[in-house]
């Protein structure tokens, strides 16, 4: 693996997506869930928020067992496929909803496509998901990464709430949350055994061509 | 033309397409990615210059070639360096090449060159930035590489034996881009017009890397005896390609990517069919289709192989290529639908091999049938899951898309033998004994068929509902309906074969995929992993055009 010596690092769309997916899968999500996860983490960057701190925090949160155990909430990273399943299929979705990372919930729905509004009661939270991305009120991100009762409403969004997914520029990530989500990624990894090792690309081949 | 396009026979159908011993029988064809790259650059009038070559007498340094299209400008960077023979080796863990290279989004500023000296050497432990869109390293194939510099040092041509043997001077070992190691993403050029189809500055990198050889092997032979020393002649030049060592890291990409994978043989079979629907041949045609197969003829009696089972099914093609040129001097210009009799016959009476090496062929002489098909080989973002649809929906695409999957025993004592996992050594897939030690987490959702099963048979036992419903009480089935539901409008999404049985051989994955990207002369070592000729018979630089007729090449005039 590589080091990462510095505080934030450049991470591309496909290492976020990857690695994002792999982690999901290393804490026991499935890997469906995983690839919902990683789209959402990349509509968040989009968004200008970095999806390494929010995600490292919820996956170790889920992967401790505490999320949702000793509370009544439900967790963003196992429940919100679902969550925005409901939300897809049911007209009426969604008021009193528990959630520990609201945030999460909203990039799930704003990368599959829905279109709508999440009130979080706390902090007076208001945010705006449609065309593959969202919007918050501002002074919503600190409601949206808390545990938070949300409400979700099917209703148009005009053009407005889009971002510029060819920007680079939000591409860096913070390294230490990063090495938590490689972490995770690395329980997918099996060392190699002898007969891998046999079988690699140019094993067993001893010739000059 | 436009009586051809008049499509009066189908598409071959995927249960027929998308087995893997037919896919493991591909060839390249003008859909294929190497063609589409040329193609364009002939079009476009592209110009590739080679800017520096500070290079010392053994061809050690650096070497910077830049390519000018008419909307942006490329440049790789070689770095060229002693390499011990012992750490020459085609195994994805070596750790040090020969030469390794970078493709540059635009002209490196010397900051830019300096960094990439410290980085591209180290390949998978190096990090890279946005402006870095393609990381390559290669290995010298010595026995040509020494004998060519020896004959060109000696004032005379290199044995074209020893050239038609092994047919490149290096070999790649991997060509990463996509944002692998902080690479650019594919977001940053896919707008790019020129570059819009799949792997397109993957197959540029390695273009260049092909005349840096070239200019590598000429470089050291006149260092040696600048008084005698000759270039290499222009025919053998045109001849040799770049070699390849593909193993398994390759093989599941076609596995997790089915809109896409849909989106290639779709194109390809529509190809197929369109020239099947061709009511009749015009003279030039026919001429140009005999002019092609004469020279595939020639081909496939210089591609031999150690592999018994590929030396094979090379003789049987010889021979079926030989009763091509029979049947085709049997049809004439008030032939009806001359292909499509062809095709059949073949499909009757020849091998896989012999039938895919006939659909490469067809599609050579129309061009312009073809060749906008390639405007079709990308995908957006995989479609996820559509949880309103319904449970019989559901169970209906089952039924019409996965009923291969009823045929697999999965009683069989073998049927599950292998598991797919990440290599810890260099996070590349691998294939291997199920053990027990490998859990769940680890294991790549490779084995669809078995996925399918389980789902079938739950969804079986619910009879009303939504996927909401379903992925409520069974979230881990999440992944496979999504793959159903993109199956449903995507065909030829799935390889229909137990990928985990004891009977798949992922050299058949490989050959498919390196075939769409214009590989050719496969020489498979054992089942897991083969070696290829990039670019083999491809214009140089200043021969690119439109024509783009330059598919199996052949260095001998005649058949011994």
């Amino acid at each position: 693996m590589n080091s990462f010596p510095d505080t934030k690092l450049d991470v591309s769309d496909a290492e976020l997506d990857v690695t994002l997916q792999k982690a999901c899968v290393g804490t026991g999500l499935d890997l469906g869930t995983g690839i919902e996860l990683a789209r959402a983490a990349l509509t968040m960057r989009y968004a200008g928020i970095d999806p390494a701190t929010v995600f490292a925090s919820a996956l170790s949160y889920y992967d401790t067992g505490d999320a949702g155990k000793e509370h009544d909430y439900i967790s963003a990273i196992s429940d919100g496929p679902s969550l925005c399943d409901d939300f897809i299929v049911k007209t009426n979705c969604g008021s009193n909803i528990f959630v520990d990372c609201p945030l999460i919930v909203l990039a799930i729905l704003a990368a599959r496509g829905c279109c709508g509004r999440m009130i979080m009661t706390d902090g007076d939270g208001d945010a705006v998901f449609g065309n593959y991305a969202f919007a918050m009120k501002d002074g919503t991100l600190s409601a949206a990464l808390a545990p938070n009762m949300i409400e979700l409403r099917q209703e148009p969004v005009d053009n407005s709430v889009a971002n510029d997914r060819g920007c680079r520029d939000v591409s860096a990530v913070d390294a230490a949350s990063w090495r938590e989500i490689c972490g995770l990624a690395d329980r997918c990894l099996v060392s190699g055994s002898e007969e891998s090792r046999l079988n690699d690309a140019g094993a067993g081949l001893v010739d000059e061509d | 033309m436009t009586e051809a396009l008049e499509m009066t026979v189908g598409l071959r159908p995927p249960e027929e397409v998308m087995r893997l011993d037919r896919l493991g029988a591909a060839f390249p064809t003008r859909l294929s990615f190497m063609r589409i790259l040329l193609r364009c650059m002939g079009h476009e009038g592209w110009r590739v210059e080679q800017k520096q070559f500070d290079l010392d007498d053994r061809g050690y340094g650096r070497a910077l070639y830049q390519v000018t299209a008419p909307s942006a400008t490329y440049s790789l960077i070689a770095y060229s360096q002693f390499l011990d023979p012992a750490e020459r080796t085609d195994r994805v863990i070596a750790e040090a090449w020969d030469v390794t290279f970078v493709l540059f989004d635009g002209v490196p500023d010397p900051e830019d060159v300096e960094r990439l000296a410290q980085e591209a050497p180290k390949q998978e432990a190096g990090r890279y930035r946005c402006t870095d869109l393609v990381l390559s390293r290669a290995n010298k194939s010595l026995r040509l590489f020494n004998h060519v510099v020896d004959k060109l040092s000696q004032g005379v041509q290199p044995d074209e034996d020893l050239l038609i043997e092994i047919g490149y001077l290096m070999r790649t070992t991997a060509v990463y881009a996509n944002g692998k190691f902080g690479l650019a993403d594919r977001k940053v050029y896919a707008d790019r017009e020129a570059l819009a189809a799949p792997f397109q500055v993957e197959m540029l990198t390695v273009y260049l890397i092909r005349c840096f050889t070239f200019d590598l092997v000429e470089h050291i032979a006149g260092q040696r005896n600048a008084e005698h020393a000759v270039p290499l002649d222009r025919a053998y030049k045109r001849y040799l390609g770049i070699g390849n060592a593909t193993g398994l890291g390759m093989a599941p990409f076609l596995v997790s990517h089915p809109a896409l994978i849909h989106k290639w043989f779709y194109a390809r079979e529509t190809a197929l069919a369109r020239i099947r629907s061709v009511k009749r041949a015009s003279p030039a045609v026919m001429a140009h289709f005999m002019q092609v197969l004469n020279r595939c003829v020639r081909h496939i009696h210089e591609w031999s192989v150690e592999d018994k089972e590929q030396t094979r099914r090379i003789k049987t093609l010889r021979r079926e290529s030989r009763v091509l040129q029979e049947w085709v001097s049997q049809i004439d210009t008030e032939t009806g639908r001359p292909w499509d009799i062809l095709y059949s016959r073949a499909a009757l009476m020849f091998s896989l091999e012999g039938q895919e090496f006939l659909v490469s062929l067809l599609l050579e002489p129309y061009p312009d049938l073809i060749d906008d098909l390639a405007d079709g080989l990308f995908a957006d973002p995989e479609p996820l899951v559509n949880p309103a649809m319904t449970l019989q929906e559901l169970v209906g695409i089952l039924r019409e898309r996965y009923d291969w999957v009823l045929a697999i025993d999965f009683d069989a004592p073998k049927a599950d033998r292998y598991v797919w996992y990440y290599s810890e050594e260099k996070l590349e897939p691998r294939r291997g004994e199920r053990r027990a030690e490998i859990g769940d987490e680890q294991e790549m959702a490779v084995a669809t068929a078995q996925d399918i099963r389980q789902l079938w048979s739950v969804v079986d036992e619910m009879s009303e509902g939504t996927v909401a419903t379903l992925l409520r009480a069974w979230p881990d089935f999440r992944h496979t309906v999504n793959r159903v539901q993109i199956a449903a409008d995507h065909a030829y999404s799935e390889l229909r074969d137990n990928l985990v049985g004891e009977d798949c051989r992922p050299v058949d994955i490989l050959r498919a995929k390196l075939a769409y990207f214009g590989a050719s002369k496969f020489d498979p070592k054992g089942d897991l992993w083969t070696r290829i000729t990039m670019y083999q018979g491809a214009p140089l630089p200043e021969e690119i055009s439109d024509s783009d007729d330059w598919s199996f090449p052949a260095l001998r005039v005649s058949v011994e």
